[in-house]
């Protein structure tokens, strides 16, 4: 092999000339086949080697425009940035900077560029100094920079809300955080921070952002779906974001690959146009949409709903005043797992009186509620009250030179008496479901749950109280430490308390708006990240194939593209050899 | 055999594979420049081809089908215990093995697709760490009953698809940290370019599922459970945290056309935040949806 700079004859298999080290070989950038320096496309896969790009020549609607103004299409086109994304309506930037001279075009037309490339634009043409309060809003309302400052303060608050416990009472701030720390969570609202005046109003912003976002957008979006899509020329898809070129016999390769990949093709002779999933690009705005759909939910549920909490005992009777109606408890039941005897689901039955009359029985659980009215009643907890109405059952001995005597088992309310054999009198003054000593030793109840049970009597010899003690159902020999002179020992052998049903009830107007807002995002979402938008062109100019294509955004094609052409060139290697066996052929082996 | 003795055995197979990765990932050959700049390297280094790494799909694909088998017998374990159909989501040792199903599950499409093999690492190797912590003393693997709150099968819709967004997110991460990686190490830059996108893909296709999972079906649920889909509970407060971060990740790639390193930290980032929401809220933060243990 010759070099070409030195023309020194080195080894055939040599890349670089070992007298001046020129490269002896170009590897081809996309299938890295060693090629001779002076050869145009490769010889494995048949990309072009250059990698210059043809200038495009003028089109004859830039030539007919004065001189004074070209000068202004120049300027506006390096504004632009000449990604010819089309997404402006026009086929190149530079057409698009035409259309804005001659005013067919509005200075913000530019997608890409946004807002501070009409700004620049409108510089240029020297027009709008002062922009009208309102363009200035609508650039502010609408820019992405807007949108991400709100994100990132909504996030930043969000977390400061999960570290402070949210609406607590104000005991427990002055407990947890002193005077001063509890002073600044209340003066900013911190205490309550997702419902307050600051955080609603940026959520509120945010949704009006997202949607006049979704506005500016579809005017783009319709736009692009419903014009046909004109073809174009090899020196328009030189300039497109995403492009290459190819050995022009790969054309008609090319044609049936797209056809394959479910492209609509449109081929205008040595032209071709292909696209597919056009309505894709609807689902961006569709999911902002919904977005605001879902946040007008909440306001509608907010403002107009409402949450209450209801205790109720087997047939007790209660008011629902916001629905005008009364609902009777008619059963409680609890049903346990029969192997564990854990509990497998808590059951109310419900009847529903409007009017006087009973209108709907209905037997609710966990996650099954009860609706009447637009309000729905919800199984949420379930209990023994034993904070109000524990029986409970003692076994008494009496003490005789330290050894116990039964004298019998006695059932009794907290607050009540029961006599015992000599004409004494027991009072079961006071019952702890959960007995702890507080730090000023006094007794309390830590939890409503049975987890230390505890009673408190005092025995009385006609009026006069002659001694009091404790007894603990989970230590019944604890008395025997501490009241060993007393006559008589008390173990709590039996605990009995009324069953209790807790129900959430609720209204939320809000949940038919949420739920559409919810499918509308789903759909969004599905339609923009499964059904992504694809344009592409291709054309045959001196032996040179120029396929190029655009996405959502201009470089989100990219990897597809690639895809496309990797397969390209073995199809066409098939199709030459006139193979009967289709073998996937890929990078990976 | 019980399900936790599959769990076990492919704790044993993502480890094994988790290795031959490495192997896969140090053996390669590394890019080499020539002196006069011309990369002499045929193809990008992350599409390499070597032995180790097919030893290590197929040991991944082994275990993942192991996992199933254990998830198909766990399965059957609950319904003994519960009489409900549902799927192994409904504690923290569940839903770890879940996610260390779906994690390589997730990756070997990316792999199959992107025919790249270098981010198994970071998908077999955290699929090793959720399930040997599953595994290990700290969780019981007992089948309890379920509370009644849990019986429903919204819930089963919600942890799945939230787990399944999550494990693209895994990927994402893995591409992520690798590139950051490889960039240190000078990576040529088709090399880096194809993780990057191999990271936004993971992405894009992993926020649906995440938005189902996470935000509808755990509103739907919370609705029907509770009286309210919405309560600004912690949990549901750092879901939504995750949700606006990805969002986040999506707007500035596409809006601001950030990539490369940027991204990169983005999604790391955005995968710790993740874990935090899952983890973090439970043992540090409390609130409604304690179910944990």
């Amino acid at each position: 092999m010759t070099c070409t700079a030195c023309g020194t004859v080195n080894t055939p298999d040599s890349r670089f000339c070992k007298h001046c080290g020129v490269a002896l070989q170009v590897l081809c950038s996309r299938c890295a086949t060693a090629n001779t320096p002076d050869s145009r496309f490769c010889k494995a896969c048949g990309t072009a080697l250059t990698q210059a790009v043809p200038a495009p020549p003028p089109r004859a609607t830039e030539l007919a425009v004065d001189g004074a103004l070209r000068g202004k299409v120049a300027e506006i086109v390096k504004v632009l940035g000449g990604l010819n994304c089309g997404r402006c309506g026009y086929r190149t930037c530079a057409e698009n900077a035409l259309a804005i001279v001659r005013g067919e075009a509005p200075p913000h037309s530019c997608v890409q560029g946004g807002e501070e490339a009409a700004r620049q634009i409108r510089a240029i043409l020297g027009q709008a100094e002062r922009p009208s309060f309102g363009s200035l809003l609508w650039e502010q309302l609408t820019s992405i920079k807007l949108a991400i400052g709100l994100i990132v303060v909504i996030v930043v608050l969000s977390i400061i809300g999960t570290l402070i416990p949210q609406g607590k009472d104000p005991l427990f701030y002055l407990t947890s955080y002193g005077e001063a720390g509890t002073n600044i969570i209340r003066a900013l609202l911190l205490d309550k921070l997702y419902h307050s005046w600051y955080f609603v109003s940026l959520l509120v912003l945010l949704a009006i952002n997202t949607g006049a976002c979704a506005i500016k957008r579809f005017r783009v979006s319709w736009e692009l779906i419903r014009k046909p899509i004109e073809s174009r020329t090899a020196e328009e898809i030189a300039q497109l974001p995403t492009q290459a070129k190819l050995d022009a016999r790969l054309f008609d390769a090319l044609e049936d690959l797209l056809k394959r990949w479910r492209y609509r093709v449109r081929r205008e002779g040595t032209q071709l146009v292909a696209y597919k999933n056009l309505w894709g690009r609807l689902g961006i705005d569709i999911l902002h949409v919904s977005l605001i759909i879902i946040l007008i939910g909440g306001i509608v549920g907010g403002l107009l709903g409402f949450e209450s909490f209801q205790v109720a005992h087997q047939g007790e009777t209660f008011a629902v005043p916001q629905g005008n109606f009364q609902v009777r408890v008619d059963e409680l039941r609890v049903e346990h797992y029969p192997d564990s005897g854990q509990v497998k689901d808590w059951y109310t039955t419900l009847t529903v009186i409007d009017n006087g009359r009973e209108v709907l029985t209905k037997t609710i659980e966990v996650n099954e509620p009860l609706t009447y009215k637009g309000i729905s009643l919800y199984q949420a907890s379930f209990g023994s009250d034993w904070l109000g109405g524990a029986e409970l059952t003692f076994r008494v001995e009496r003490v005789r030179e330290g050894t116990g005597e039964p004298i019998g088992e006695f059932t009794a309310k907290v607050g009540t008496t029961f006599p015992l054999a000599d004409g004494r009198m027991a009072k079961v003054v006071a019952f702890y479901p959960d007995f702890i000593v507080t730090e000023d030793r006094r007794p309390a109840n830590r939890s409503q749950a049975l987890n230390n049970p505890a009673a408190f009597i005092e025995v009385y010899n006609g009026n006069q109280r002659e001694f009091t003690t404790w007894t603990f159902a989970q230590f019944p020999e604890f008395q025997h430490d501490f009241a060993t002179e007393n006559p008589y020992r008390f173990y709590l052998i039996g605990m009995k308390a009324p069953e209790f049903t807790g129900l959430q009830i609720a209204r939320n107007p809000g949940i038919p708006i949420i739920y559409v807002g919810f499918v509308l995002l789903v759909f969004g979402l599905a339609l923009n990240f499964y059904l992504p938008p694809r344009r592409l062109w291709a054309a045959v100019k001196e032996n040179t194939l120029y396929v190029g294509g655009l996405g959502r955004e201009p470089r989100e094609f990219e990897p597809e593209f690639e895809e496309i052409l990797a397969n390209l060139i073995p199809a066409s290697e098939e199709a030459e050899e006139r193979s009967q066996h289709k073998e996937e052929v890929t990078h990976y082996g | 055999m019980d399900s936790a003795f599959f769990f076990y055995l492919s704790a044993v197979g993502y480890f094994l594979a988790f290795v031959f990765y490495l192997l896969h990932l140090i053996g390669s050959p590394t890019e080499q420049k020539s002196g006069l700049g011309i990369v002499a390297v045929p193809q990008p280094w992350v599409l390499k081809q070597t032995t180790w790494g097919k030893i290590a799909t197929w040991t991944t694909l082994v275990t993942v089908l192991i996992m199933t088998v254990g998830m198909v017998l766990r399965i059957l374990e609950m319904h003994r215990v519960s009489d409900f159909w549902m799927l192994p989501v409904t504690n923290t040792y569940e839903t770890l093995a879940f996610f260390a199903w779906a994690i390589p599950l997730v990756y070997l499409i990316f792999e199959w697709r992107y025919k790249m093999r270098v981010v198994g690492v970071f998908a077999t190797g955290l699929a090793f760490l959720f399930i040997a912590l599953a595994s290990s003393p700290l969780l019981s693997s007992e089948v309890r009953p379920l509370v009644p709150a849990l019986q429903s099968y919204w819930l089963v819709l919600h942890v799945s698809f939230t787990l399944g967004g999550e494990a693209f997110f895994a990927v994402a991460f893995g591409a992520g940290a690798l590139f950051l990686w490889l960039q240190r190490r000078g990576g040529n830059l088709q090399t880096l370019k194809l993780l990057d996108n191999l990271g936004y893909k993971a992405i894009a296709l992993g926020f649906p599922l995440f938005t189902l999972g996470g935000l509808v079906f755990g509103a739907i649920w919370a609705q029907h459970a509770w009286g309210r889909y919405w309560g600004w509970d912690p949990k549901e407060t750092w879901m939504l945290i995750t949700w606006f971060f990805y969002a986040l990740y999506l707007h500035v790639r596409v809006k601001w056309g950030w990539r490369d390193a940027k991204t990169a930290w983005l999604a790391v980032l955005g995968f710790a935040i993740a874990m935090f929401t899952w983890w973090g809220v439970n043992y540090l933060l409390v609130g409604l949806h304690s179910y944990a243990g």
